[in-house]
């Protein structure tokens, strides 16, 4: 049956291309002038608007069910920001949306669903984004409070089979790039539980990615939305960058 | 002198002499020689007569003439050379010829000597006089006509009759003589006797092509001619083959070959390789012949290049497949070139119609080109160098291909669709065609009022260096067209393809239409769907009332009975499944109403605390289905898969109680929801009345800048808001039934609010001003048309007002039934805490705990009372949440036992549910005067609600200024388009002034609302780039980058409308920086245990995308479950 989803692996090219970039380029690697990184064609496809592949973006997921999924709107370009400014990941910083219909789904290698209320897919989005997630895809939900319950409930219909399951301390998603010992930050306080996250997984590795009690997301967003302490915002997106690098060594 | 000097003289002329006659006598000798030899030419013809002399004649015939040579020379010639005459001999030949000498010569010669050795004496005088006379006399005379000259006649006559015989005999007898040559020159052979005819072969040496025959012939010709002869052959490195053939007689002397001749043929071939042969009779062999076998050209490669179009942009193809099959496009060349097996000397292409192309050779190969087309074969003809061609060529195909028609299709919005207040869409147009695009165009007609517009075109930019797929996004702001309410506009695109060579080809997406919907139509297609929102619900609740009833009549039946029977068993079943279908269609329900309120939303037809409302109403949604009746339902399944009449009676009691809560819920719901509508409704009246007013406002904007004798078209528009006004008014005045069920307000503030419209002076204005512009008044119609707008404005105002006092009166009404809920809640707390303490001191034989048994019974009762009035409050707000409810179900519950041990004499029992009871209670408390602080504060943000001035309506207008900048920018044309005309210069100074007041107003927003920190975001980078939008007008430079930027921003600013509307919906949400709680890792994820089963659930995934439907995909589930469960149970340690 592997066959069935061999044709899916479709960010493969993407990734090869920003985890070399990732791993040659980080601070200490190789220096290389931040106008090298750029060739022409790149700068093309980025004026013309198109998802340029060897440019790691995170992709806004806008689901559907009512939820506010456009909460937070400084969040991904400050974490776009952050990875370009502590890496040298090569990044496209364009805001981007998407909608599991919508022909660019599979364009994007990492998705960022947050918000607080409810998600409800249909039983089309389900398959595509069962297909974009088995392909190779990476789905980020951070539950800024509220979404916990439809998380749960939709992930049990997205892999009835598959359960959600809480990562350890060890695992590489938190030491990818930066350290964090003790699993994921809590970055925002709500109901004064430790911040968790979960993942689906296929084999050994992570397709959904679900922060519970922590709010990374938040922590993403300008100083002074939340007015958070800087050690907080810091911790939140370094834990984006080790998102980032966890999907682009993947 | 000296007489020896003429003794010298006399010597020299003997000498001469003596030349003379050696001379003669060679040249005798040689005629003598050639006479004999010519007699011996004759003696050996005449020997050859008869046949081949013998070896003896012929060496006696040459012994003979040597011998006679020799022989018959000498006396001629040899004596006078080897023993030259004396000059005494000489002299005595001289004084014979010569007396008068008187032998003085002779004297001469003897007497010198004693002229130098005188032994005798002689008289030397004589003896010199003797010699100087001899030499006188000499003098006179020639001595050399002394040499006699007739052996040289005699031998010249008879060597030329010789001559002449030998001659006659070679004319006459050429084979006597021939044979007298062959075998005289050969003396010592023996030689036999010549055969009496010859042997002649044909060809000879030939050169055939391979897989031909070659006709070799043998011609005998002479006498006693073989009846058969010999002819053998053999292939190169084989051995001799030979076969006996009959020959041919010729006789006639009119055959080629002569009379007297035979001919004998043999056939050689197919020849495959290199062939010797030969003929032999019993007398004569011919010698070997070869017959070489060569190659006719033929092709061994083919090889084909494509040189495409130009306009195809293709790279040259070479296709090298020894395939000379052509298939390219119409107007490719083609260049054929074929590789021979030898050198050409000529090669064509030859095509179906019998023309040919020349193709160029070198050495083995040969080149040529040509232009595809039609269809149509060819094959090529090769001639080598010895005019041999290519036997069969084969005819190979040449296909034209067409270039493609290109394909178009409008990916968004895909279908009709309609268009909201930004009067714009966004269109993605993708296209694809074999080898790429010419031009793109956006053809549209406007439909107004049932009249079809001129067709217009737009050209839409393609991509540059656009291959053959395109994707071109386009922003069509329609604001322009001037559309009213209810027109549409039907359009399509069309692309042309870049074919140059048979013409761009042009295809055509499908038709949509974008519609301008009416206010009235956008609210009447909401209110129809929350009206079947509604109604689904109610039905929902009827079902629930009814399997409630069920639920019950079905656990007394479980209560009495011993066992449970087939009948039961299967009306378990269905109710099971009637729960399991009543929460699906709820769920429905909930997705429905979810998506009304984003239709709301996003037709922006409610205000934002509507909005926050429709999202408290959806948390409503979610506390319904509780948990505990999807445990009781889950509980009775396994109750009667196991057939446990005890727990399937328990099971049922469960369910059964949170059916009922669900009724409550759903009930409350229910009310909440037709408040809501209710409500709602007025917003939509009052949005409508806007809308009204805004009309009447453009129409007058227009009547002002239309000139007075244009103004009657005006006026069917100004009939039309009148009519929609009227429809307007008939619907505001039927609202008032709704509102007084509704209990929005008191009856007589509904009354009035509902009358509004037909109180209202504005249709008589309206019909005024359509009259003056019917009859081209411009100071009429501008009066009338004023008049009309003040008097919707009014209308507006004090719709707004009762609206106002609406809310207040409700916010007064639940404020007063919360401070009666919160005094009771309190009451009863206290109450409640005086007879625990009571009981708690009692003995527990006191008679008193009765008495406390009946107080606490009647706290009870209040506390049912309460839970009532609380259930009242939360129809008709959500300020009390569902928790306030469940709550005081527990405290019932707490409140009943308590009862129920005091009367069993239990005080001490009865403390502890007295105590929960009362903590209840509190809690309840609690919860009514939080309701109380959000009864009086709806709106969480002052400021940011939509009350005039504040930031949600400032930021909308700021929006829809941005979003009209932006299509004003999308008519403007971009940098590098050629240079500016003078209009557009000053129209992008107008709009760079239109982006400066909207950065001014952002950046008050800012200043103005900095502390709302959670929801002003990246206000600041927004004005930031606003300044850069700027600074790219200042320099009248807009670009593409400028368009997009303007975009973003008017993006941005859509999404903090967004985030205003959405904000605070709950407290809990409010985001506050927590601490890391330190806590010992989770376990190591065991892949082997989580991931055994990948394989059946990768096939499950896979199945569950190939949509099957509902049903069979629930069998599939349950089946792969019970793989699952049965590859664990194997995969388990056997204990």
């Amino acid at each position: 049956m592997n066959s069935h989803y061999s044709h899916l692996s479709f960010f493969r090219p993407a990734r090869i291309l920003c985890f070399c970039a990732c791993f040659l380029l980080i601070p200490g690697g190789i220096p290389v002038p931040a106008s090298a990184q750029l060739s022409s064609s790149a700068r093309a496809r980025r004026a013309a608007d198109e998802p340029d592949p060897s440019y790691f973006t995170i992709a806004r997921l806008k689901y559907p069910g009512g939820g506010d999924w456009y909460w937070g709107s400084s969040a991904i370009p400050n974490m776009l920001d952050y990875i370009d400014e502590h890496t040298n990941i090569p990044v496209n910083k364009e805001q981007t949306r998407v909608e599991i219909r919508s022909d660019r789904l599979f364009s994007y290698p990492f998705l960022f669903a947050t918000g607080h209320g409810n998600i409800n897919f249909s039983d089309d989005d389900l398959a595509r984004l069962r297909r974009y997630l088995l392909g190779g895809g990476f789905l980020f939900i951070n539950d800024s409070y509220g979404m916990d319950k439809a998380v749960r409930r939709e992930l049990g219909r997205l892999f009835p089979d598959r359960p959600l399951v809480e990562l350890p301390f060890s695992h590489p998603i938190y030491h990818s790039f930066y350290n964090f010992p003790n699993g994921l930050p809590k970055i925002h306080e709500h109901n004064n539980k430790p911040a968790q996250g979960f993942a689906v997984l296929d084999g050994e590795r992570v397709m959904v990615f679900y922060t519970f009690e922590s709010d990374i997301g938040d922590g993403w967003e300008d100083p002074q939305v939340h007015n958070d302490p800087p050690n907080k915002r810091e911790a939140a997106l370094k834990m984006g960058v080790n998102l980032a690098a966890y999907v682009l060594s993947r | 002198m000296s007489p020896l000097v003429n003794y010298s003289k006399i010597l020299s002329r003997l000498y001469a002499l003596r030349r003379r006659i050696v001379l003669l006598r060679l040249g005798s000798g040689a005629l003598a020689s050639i006479a004999y030899l010519a007699g011996g030419f004759l003696v050996a013809a005449g020997l050859s007569m008869a046949g081949i002399a013998p070896v003896g004649v012929r060496l006696t015939w040459w012994l003979a003439v040597f011998a006679g040579l020799i022989f018959i020379l000498g006396p001629i010639v040899w004596r006078y050379l080897l023993f030259p005459p004396s000059p005494e001999k000489l002299a005595l030949l001289v004084e014979a010829d010569h007396p008068q000498l008187k032998n003085r010569l002779i004297a001469a010669l003897q007497l010198k000597q004693f002229l130098t050795a005188n032994a005798e004496g002689y008289s030397t005088d004589l003896v010199g006089r003797t010699v100087v006379q001899a030499d006188r006399l000499c003098g006179q005379i020639d001595l050399t006509a002394s040499a006699d000259p007739a052996p040289v006649r005699f031998w010249a006559k008879r060597a030329g009759i010789l001559i002449l015989f030998a001659v006659t005999t070679v004319f006459i007898f050429p084979g006597a003589v021939n044979r007298a040559f062959s075998s005289f020159s050969q003396p010592l052979t023996t030689i036999d006797e010549p055969v009496s005819y010859t042997l002649d072969v044909y060809p000879g040496n030939a050169d055939i092509v391979k897989f031909d025959t070659l006709l070799v012939r043998a011609v005998v010709r002479g006498a006693d001619l073989p009846k058969r002869i010999e002819f053998a052959q053999r292939a190169e490195g084989g051995s001799w083959l030979s076969e006996n053939i009959s020959g041919l007689v010729f006789t006639s002397s009119a055959s080629p070959l002569g009379p007297d001749s035979l001919v004998f043929s043999a056939r050689i071939g197919p020849l495959l390789r290199d062939v010797e042969y030969m003929f032999s009779t019993d007398e004569l062999v011919s010698p070997t012949f070869t017959v070489v076998a060569l190659d006719r050209p033929r092709i061994t490669g083919i090889r084909q290049a494509y040189f495409y179009p130009p306009y195809t942009g293709l790279e040259p193809v070479v296709i090298d497949e020894n395939d000379g099959a052509i298939s390219a496009l119409t107007g490719t060349d083609v260049e054929l070139t074929v590789r021979a097996n030898k050198r050409l000397a000529a090669a064509q292409i030859v095509f179906d119609d019998g023309t040919t192309i020349e193709m160029d050779l070198r050495d083995r190969s040969a080149t040529g080109q040509f232009k595809i087309e039609r269809d149509a074969s060819y094959h090529v003809r090769l001639v080598d160098d010895r005019g041999y061609e290519n036997p069969h060529p084969i005819e190979y195909p040449i296909s034209r291909q067409d270039d493609a028609y290109p394909r178009v299709e409008i990916l968004m919005p895909g279908h009709d669709a309609d268009l909201d207040e930004e009067m714009a869409e966004n269109l993605k147009i993708a296209a694809v065609d074999d080898f790429g695009f010419d031009h793109l165009s956006l053809i549209y007609r406007w439909i107004s009022g049932g009249q079809l517009r001129e067709e217009k075109r737009i050209s839409l930019e393609l991509p540059r260096g656009s291959s053959n797929t395109v994707e071109v996004d386009y922003w069509w702001d329609l604001e322009l067209i001037g559309m009213m309410p209810s027109d549409l506009v039907s359009y399509h695109v069309e692309i042309a393809d870049n074919d140059r060579v048979t013409g761009p080809k042009i295809s055509i997406s499908n038709t949509y239409t974008l519609r301008l919907p009416s206010l009235d139509e956008m609210i009447a297609e909401i209110d129809d769907r929350q009206d079947e929102n509604l109604q689904s619900l109610e039905e929902i609740l009827r079902g629930q009332q009814k399997l409630a009833e069920e639920l019950e009549r079905l656990h007394r039946e479980m209560m009495t009975a011993e066992d449970i029977d087939w009948q039961t068993q299967k009306q378990l079943e269905n109710t099971s499944a009637e729960q399991q279908d009543l929460a699906d269609r709820f769920n429905e329900a909930a997705k429905e109403f979810s998506d009304n309120a984003a239709a709301l939303q996003e037709k922006k037809l409610a205000s934002a605390e509507m909005l926050a409302k429709l999202a408290e109403a959806q948390q409503l949604f979610e506390e319904v289905a509780t948990d505990e009746m999807r445990e009781a339902a889950k509980q009775l399944r396994e109750a009667m898969e196991e057939l446990d009449m005890t727990e399937m009676a328990d099971a049922l009691e469960e369910m059964q109680l949170s059916t009922e809560e669900m009724i409550k819920r759903l009930e409350r719901t229910i009310a909440y929801l037709k408040k809501m509508q209710a409500e709602q409704k007025v917003d939509q009246m009052i949005k409508r009345a806007e809308d009204l007013l805004n009309q009447q406002n453009n129409l007058n904007e227009r009547v002002d800048s239309t000139d007075e004798n244009k103004l009657a078209p005006l006026a069917d528009r100004e009939k039309a808001i009148k009519d929609e006004f009227d429809k307007f008014a008939d619907e505001l005045a039927a609202l008032e039934p709704m509102l007084n069920d509704a209990r929005l307000a008191p009856p007589s503030l509904n009354e009035q609010f509902c009358k509004l419209g037909k109180q209202s002076q504005a249709p008589q204005q309206m019909s005024q001003a359509a009259q003056a512009m019917q009859n081209q008044k411009k100071e009429g119609s501008q009066k009338s048309g004023g008049q009309a707008a003040e008097s919707l404005k009014s209308m507006v105002n004090e719709m707004r007002n009762m609206q106002s006092m609406m809310n207040s009166k409700m916010q007064d009404e639940v404020a007063e039934m919360l401070r009666k809920a919160l005094d009771q809640a309190l009451y009863l707390s206290e109450h409640q805490e005086e007879v625990r303490e009571l009981a708690a001191g009692l003995d527990q034989q006191s008679p008193a705990l009765r008495e406390l048994a009946e107080q606490q019974a009647d706290l009870l009762s209040g506390a049912q009372r309460l839970e009532s009035a609380i259930q009242e409050i939360a129809k008709k707000s959500m300020c009390v949440g569902g928790k306030a409810g469940s709550g005081l179900g527990a405290v019932l519950g707490e409140m009943g036992l308590a009862a129920e041990m005091l009367t069993q004499q239990n005080g001490r029992g009865a403390s502890t549910p007295q105590r929960n009871a009362m903590s209840g209670l509190n809690q309840t408390a609690g919860l009514l005067m939080q309701g109380m602080d959000k009864n009086t504060g709806q709106c969480q943000n002052p400021g940011m609600c939509d009350k005039p001035g504040g930031m949600m309506p400032r930021m909308e207008s700021l929006s829809n200024r941005q979003g009209r900048l932006n299509s004003q920018m999308a008519q403007m044309p971009e940098l590098g388009s050629g240079g500016m005309t003078i209009e557009e210069k000053m129209a992008l100074s107008r709009l760079k002034g239109e982006q400066q007041a909207v950065r001014k107003g952002v950046e008050e927003l800012q200043k103005e609302f900095g502390d709302r920190r959670n929801v002003l975001g990246r206000l600041d980078k927004l004005a930031s780039e606003m300044k850069k939008v700027i600074e790219d007008l200042e320099r009248n430079a807009p670009t593409r980058q400028t368009r997009t930027r303007m975009r973003r921003i008017y993006s941005r600013m859509l999404d903090f409308q967004h985030s205003l509307h959405r904000q605070d919906y709950k407290e809990d949400r409010r985001a506050r920086f927590g601490n890391d709680i330190l806590r010992d890792s989770p376990a190591d994820i065991d892949l082997d245990a989580v991931f055994s089963n990948d394989q059946w659930s990768r096939l499950l995934e896979s199945y569950l995308d190939e949509g099957y439907p509902k049903a069979y995909e629930s069998l599939i589930k349950s089946y792969y479950r019970e793989l699952l469960e049965e590859q664990r149970l194997q995969s388990s340690p056997v204990k």
